[in-house]
């Protein structure tokens, strides 16, 4: 049978020529799902940028009585990516950025714009030692970053504490490198891997900062729950062997660690500034209180 | 006006609807008497056509040539198919199709007199199918379309498609009561008016068992109605409910190594806690029009068909013994659910490449509120243990699909005919959490996939037609795992198919097709964790064979031959590429065979008899770590004798009392002694030979 | 209604319908296996089965060369053992990275490293994920660490990537109980510092001991020398007792005497710091070896 010349037939020619086109396209009709914006961000909260109390029913804080307030919390992030469960990349940070948490407010790291709308499970980031490449945010000076490059530092922290009238100050460079990744994060009741980035909207995924781990006294958390992670500070400040106000990392080094207080839970460490630097590679997080699993660079 | 229908059992590759219209008979004028008689109008309506090669309907005669005991095992008839159930008597059969698990149903899209059966997003397993509300009695056809080649194919159509047809044929009241082994008993009771078509009766059936084996028991009452009315004018409606109840134990899982080792009896169980209660009620209505007069005289039709499915379903199961707690890993499911939808479609013949081009357009929507929860129990107490390695759910689902699919069947030249069109799904999900560590918020989620889907038949000579097929669909995810305003991830599913199908009148029918289907990334279902846990995408390619010869009244043979082999084709940490997909049986053949002669006359009655018997051997379970499980071949046989109204028979399940496991899984669990963490063989046991002897009579 | 119509006739059509089915199907048959075959064929050069194999795992317990001789603890006293004793068991191995990657310790290297930039590895704490359990070996028994490497009953395992492994203690039972007195680890021996007198101990743990620090006394995230496994072979595990007494300063300890070790008096920091060393992943070294 041949078409018939009728305008009925031309135009079921045509609504089919249509079809077809329709068909050879992407298999989702809304569209291909949209972009969005992705920003990354990062913030001291209220322990970094104020100070850390003792403890009360009202807030956690130091269970022996002290008082710490940052002058400086100096990290230096490097190495964002972003990518999806099969591992196809959808953004990633060139260099490295450096940040001083105790400055007020959440501060801007790098904004990645139209990035698919879709679930990206595996976003990891890095703290890393500070190069002559690093860039400077506005929280941070030059004086600083020669600081850092000197001492081969990612993170420095620069701190007073005080309890009743003693005061100690402190200013610990840690030239460590750390790996945060496979971070998660609770959204609107669900465990998210990642960012969900949705159509023409912007997401901000914050890399917090925890200044209280420093000053845990475990290592990881007691299976027994009624045994708490307190903060303390007693026997780091009586690391200070020679008195002169000043805890250095090295006279941490020099003290062993205090078994009746701290609990290396299977994890090794011998002296208090072994137990202070393990503690200094937990300091990142991931949108709050999320977490991410940690390895060495 | 005589209207006679001739049975769906017509075969020929045609149309739809043949309108045939005799003339009356021509009479010499002298004889011309007072009123001439009537024309007289046959309409025959056939079978829609076939969407693939394998595509196939199985009829009543097959359906009740072998015994069956509900109607999951109705669906062993249709080619490919596997089911085991290792829940007890009322969890939903574990449905394995031309090398996909469909789990307890999330890759098989499977309606029953017009409503959908698969649950959206039930906590236990997404697209979970619980067919225990059929009696199989009143099952009148399964019309099964495997792949994706149907623009009306709709979600949970990733291995195919099965229709259950519902229908009782024998006149007038039918009473029954089986009694069988392990204490079981049945009774049916069944009505179908004389002067009715075979789709207005009801059905009424009540069934206890001790079970088996220890935990086994169950219990379950169905209920089902269904009339149709034709309003005149081409215009007929369809109303059907159905109202269903069980209560079941359920025995659980055993490690293999305990049986073997001759630590634990066959029949035992870890946990007696086991079992669950399943409900289910559905009301059904349809309106239909045939043959309108539309424009330009062509004909179309129309029909729309509202349901209403209100489910519920709690289910308590131990599948790893103390591994997460040591009270018990003892969890408790529930799962509520309210549907609401409707199919409609509107055809109508256009004259494009020829005069019986047609278009079809139709949509479906369905919208689901359903309310889950999960919990772990102490097996001391039965207090809730929720813990961060096994979080309590306490959700609320609202999930809404709105689909609309263009047809089109063309034929641009003689003996050629194109069929396919275009489908477009919208699935949304929204979701209250309110168990583990959320506190009430709400997330939403919503996608949206458009399907391609053709088939391309050609007559090669009168009986003997090839296809060729190709389509598109989607495996949709459960609600919760969704993030907020996550454009919902589907799994693209591609589908071919080549093959021949011959068919010989009404008496024989045959047919032979190659498959192909690929999946963008699968699931590989994790019984610890209660997850689908995401494996890479897979092949899988086999080969169906299936005849069927009706040759006379009295002989009915059915047998199909399913071979597939199911691969994955990119590599992750865990899988390689080439290999085989775990879980999947390669080697499904099926065999029914009845013969039911007249034996005699007695007493002024016919002595009807019915022999029949049904073979079926799965072959080649593929598990991990390179392991195969256990083959099964079993063999059911019916005897029946009937001498006018009085009825009497034996059935017997596994004849041969064959040892079989009908579950086979690989996870970790510690029952006794030391936790295994690595992945060891879990079986259910398959149930022994069972016996009923049964009695009906027929007034 | 079935009827039986007149017998030859009803009898030939049926011979002859029987005769095509007969024809079809074995027509078919043969197609479908000749198709079935091919497909087989077609994959041949991929391997016929699912991803990985088991594989049976002979186990065996042996002690760090270290603790064989006189050895100096991280607190600076030198000890040399004379005993040591431990109920271990069952073990599991895992493909998750461990948390902690070890490199050598020396003191004088400590300050040239910090000048240099490099920063000593230390352990970083929690979120250890074990991933898949990959292999396991689930009886228990009381093992003499001076006496030997020491066979522990085969465990089984699945072929993959093992990284990381679980070590547990368990109640004393069976042969060779006796001597742990009721204690999960034992160990005699001699500690001396210059300037201070030589201290005879006994140290001990305790199951409750352990279970207050390692949840079910589970040591978790032990390091397993990354590895593909592919077929049967040894797995060996390597206890350091060196680690037990890494934070012990038995300036706390009673004297004792050779004949009398004297044991930690209770709360005292010996008897705590030698609780939480029993507990230090690190103690506990995994490796495969084909055999």
């Amino acid at each position: 049978m041949f078409p018939r010349t009728s305008f009925t037939s031309l135009l079921g020619l045509a609504f089919l020529a249509s079809l077809t086109s329709i068909a050879c396209g992407s298999s989702d009709p809304t569209g291909s799902g949209g972009e969005g914006k992705i920003s990354f961000t990062t913030w001291g909260e209220e322990y970094i940028q104020d100070e850390i109390p003792p403890d009360s029913k009202e807030v956690t804080g130091f269970v022996d009585g002290w008082t710490v307030k940052y002058t400086k919390f100096l990290v230096n992030f490097q190495n964002i990516q972003v990518a999806d469960a099969k591992g196809n990349k959808a953004a990633s940070m060139d260099g490295s950025m450096l940040f001083n948490n105790q400055v007020k407010g959440v501060k801007s790291i790098i904004d990645f714009d139209g990035v698919e709308a879709k679930a990206w499970d595996q976003v990891s980031y890095e703290v890393a030692p500070v190069t002559d490449d690093t860039q400077l945010s506005d929280s941070a000076t030059d004086e600083d970053k020669q600081m850092m490059i000197d001492g081969g530092f990612s993170f420095y922290v620069d701190a007073t504490a005080t309890k009743d009238d003693v005061t100690k100050h402190y200013a610990w460079g840690f030239a460590i490198g750390t790996r945060y990744q496979e971070c998660h994060s609770e959204q609107e009741g669900k465990d998210e891997a990642g960012v969900v980035v949705t159509n023409n909207s912007d997401v901000e995924v914050q890399l917090t900062t925890h200044g209280d781990h420093l000053y845990y006294d475990r290592l990881q958390a007691s299976p027994d729950p009624a045994i708490l992670t307190s903060l303390r500070f007693d026997t780091i400040a009586a690391a200070d062997k020679d008195e002169d106000g000043e805890i250095t990392l090295d006279e941490l080094d020099a003290a062993p660690l205090n078994v009746r207080l701290y609990d290396p839970s299977g994890l090794g460490a011998a002296t208090q500034g072994a137990f202070v630097t393990s503690l200094a590679r937990t300091i990142g997080h991931f949108r709050g209180e999320g977490e991410c699993t940690i390895s060495e660079l | 006006m005589l209207l006679a229908t001739v049975p769906s059992a017509a075969q020929n590759a045609g149309d739809t609807v043949v309108a045939v219209e005799e003339e009356p008979a021509k009479i010499a004028p002298a004889e011309i008497p007072a009123a001439e008689p009537p024309p007289t109008t046959i309409t025959v309506r056939g079978a829609p056509p076939p969407r693939s090669a394998s595509e196939a309907v199985v009829d009543k005669r097959v359906l009740q040539a072998a015994p069956h005991r509900n109607a999951s095992e109705l669906l062993l008839t249709v080619p490919g198919v596997f089911v085991s159930q290792h829940g007890g008597e009322g969890k939903a059969h574990q449905i394995f199709f031309r090398g996909f698990d469909a789990v307890h149903g999330q890759d098989i899209e499977i309606w029953a007199a017009g409503a959908p059966v698969n649950d959206v997003s039930n906590i236990h397993g997404q697209g979970y199918a619980d067919l225990h509300f059929l009696i199989p009695e009143v099952v009148r056809e399964i019309r099964s379309t495997p792949g994706n080649y149907d623009p009306q194919q709709g979600d949970f159509a990733v291995a195919g498609t099965m229709r259950f047809e519902l229908g009782y044929a024998e006149p007038g009241v039918t009473a029954k009561a089986s009694l069988g082994s392990f204490g079981t008993r049945r009774y049916l009771l069944a009505y179908h008016p004389k002067d009715a078509s075979d789709a207005t009766f009801g059905a009424v059936e009540v069934y206890s068992t001790d079970g088996f084996g220890p935990s086994r028991a169950a219990r379950h009452a169905s209920g089902i109605g269904q009339t149709t009315y034709d309003f005149g004018r081409g215009i007929t409606g369809r109303v059907m409910a159905s109202a269903y109840a069980g209560r079941y134990d359920s025995a659980g899982v055993l490690r293999l190594d305990d049986i073997e080792s001759g630590r634990v009896d066959r029949l035992a169980t870890y946990d007696p806690k086991q079992g669950g209660y399943s409900s289910r009620a559905q009301l059904v209505f349809e309106l239909k029009s045939q043959d309108a007069e539309a424009q330009e005289g062509r004909p179309a039709s129309w029909s729309i068909s509202p349901f209403v499915v209100q489910r519920s379903l709690k289910l308590r199961s131990d599948f790893t013994g103390f591994l997460t707690s040591p009270e018990g890993d003892s969890i408790q499911q529930r799962n509520d659910a309210t549907t609401i939808g409707a199919t409609a479609s509107f055809r109508r013949e256009l004259s494009l490449f020829s005069s019986h081009d047609a278009l079809e357009a139709g949509l479906l929507l369905r919208s689901d509120s359903i309310e889950q929860s999960q919990h772990r129990l102490s097996l001391r107490n039965d207090l809730v243990t929720d813990d961060l390695l096994s979080q309590g759910i306490d959700a609320e689902v609202r999930a809404t699909d709105a689909a609309g699919y263009l047809d089109a069947s063309l034929h641009p030249v003689r003996r050629v005919t194109l069929r396919g069109g275009l489908r477009a799904d919208g699935l949304s999900y929204m979701t209250d959490d309110k168990g583990g560590k959320a506190a009430g918020q709400t997330r939403s989620a919503l996608g949206a996939q458009l399907s391609k889907r053709g088939t391309l038949d050609v007559i090669v000579f009168p009986g003997l037609n090839a296809l060729a097929s190709y389509g598109e669909g989607f495996r949709s995810p459960q609600a919760r795992s969704l993030g907020d305003g996550e454009t919902t991830p589907f799994t693209r599913v591609v589908s071919y198919e080549a093959g021949l199908r011959f068919r010989d009148a009404l008496r024989f029918q045959s047919s032979l097709a190659v498959y192909h289907t690929r999946l963008s990334d699968d699931l590989v279902f994790d019984q610890a964790t209660a997850r689908n846990e995401l494996v890479p995408g897979t092949a899988r390619t086999g080969v169906s064979a299936n005849i069927v010869a009706e040759p006379t009244d009295w002989f009915v043979s059915s047998t199909s031959f399913t071979y597939t082999r199911a691969v994955f084709v990119t590599s992750d940490a865990r899988y390689e590429k080439g290999d085989l997909l775990p879980y999947v049986p390669q080697i499904v053949v099926r065999s029914d065979l009845a013969v039911t002669p007249r034996l005699g006359r007695v007493w002024g009655h016919d002595v009807q008899s019915h022999f029949g018997v049904a073979f079926t051997y799965l072959g080649r379970r593929p598990l991990p770590y390179a392991e195969m499980g256990h083959d099964a071949f079993l063999t059911d046989a019916s005897v029946s004798v009937r001498l006018g109204p009085v009825e009497t028979g034996i059935e017997a399940f596994n004849l041969f009392d064959a040892d079989w496991y009908d579950g086979e899984f690989n996870y970790a669990s510690e029952f006794s002694g030391a936790a295994s963490l690595v992945p060891i063989r879990h079986v259910t046991v398959g149930p022994p030979r069972t016996l009923f002897w049964s009695f009906s009579i027929h007034v | 209604m079935h009827t039986l119509p007149p017998i030859t006739r009803t009898l030939q059509n049926w011979l002859r319908s029987l005769a095509r089915a007969a024809a079809w199907g074995a027509g078919l048959s043969v197609a479908g296996l000749a198709l079935g075959a091919g497909i087989q064929a077609c994959s041949s050069d991929s391997k016929d089965a699912t991803s990985g194999k088991r594989v049976v795992l002979h186990t065996r317990v042996a002690v760090d060369d270290v603790a064989t001789a006189k050895f100096a603890s991280a607190v600076g006293w030198n000890i040399t053992l004379t005993k040591a004793l431990v109920s271990a068991g069952p073990f599991y191995y895992f493909d998750g990275a461990p948390p902690l990657v070890l490199r050598e310790e020396h003191k004088g290297w400590q300050y040239a490293a910090r000048l240099l930039g490099l920063g000593l590895a230390h352990a970083h704490p929690g979120h250890y994920q074990a991933g898949n359990a990959m292999g396991q070996m689930l009886e228990s028994a009381s093992i003499d660490l001076l006496d030997g490497a020491f066979d522990l009953p085969n465990g089984e395992g699945v072929t993959g990537t093992y990284r990381s492994a679980r070590f547990t203690f368990a109640a004393p039972a069976g042969s060779g109980s006796g001597s742990l007195d009721g204690h999960v680890a034992l160990t005699e021996g001699k500690a001396e510092k210059d300037g201070e007198p030589p201290r005879f101990f006994r140290a001990f743990a305790d199951l409750d001991a352990i279970e207050k620090s390692a949840s079910q006394a589970h040591i978790e995230g032990c390091e397993f020398t990354e590895v593909d496994v592919e077929d049967d072979g040894t797995v060996t595990a390597t206890v350091n007792p060196k680690i037990w007494f890494d934070l012990v300063d038995f300036a706390g300890a009673d004297e004792g005497s050779a004949d009398a070790p004297a044991e930690f008096p209770d709360d005292s920091q010996p008897q705590i710091a030698f609780v939480l060393g029993v507990t230090q992943l690190s103690a506990y070294k995994f490796r495969y070896s084909s055999p």
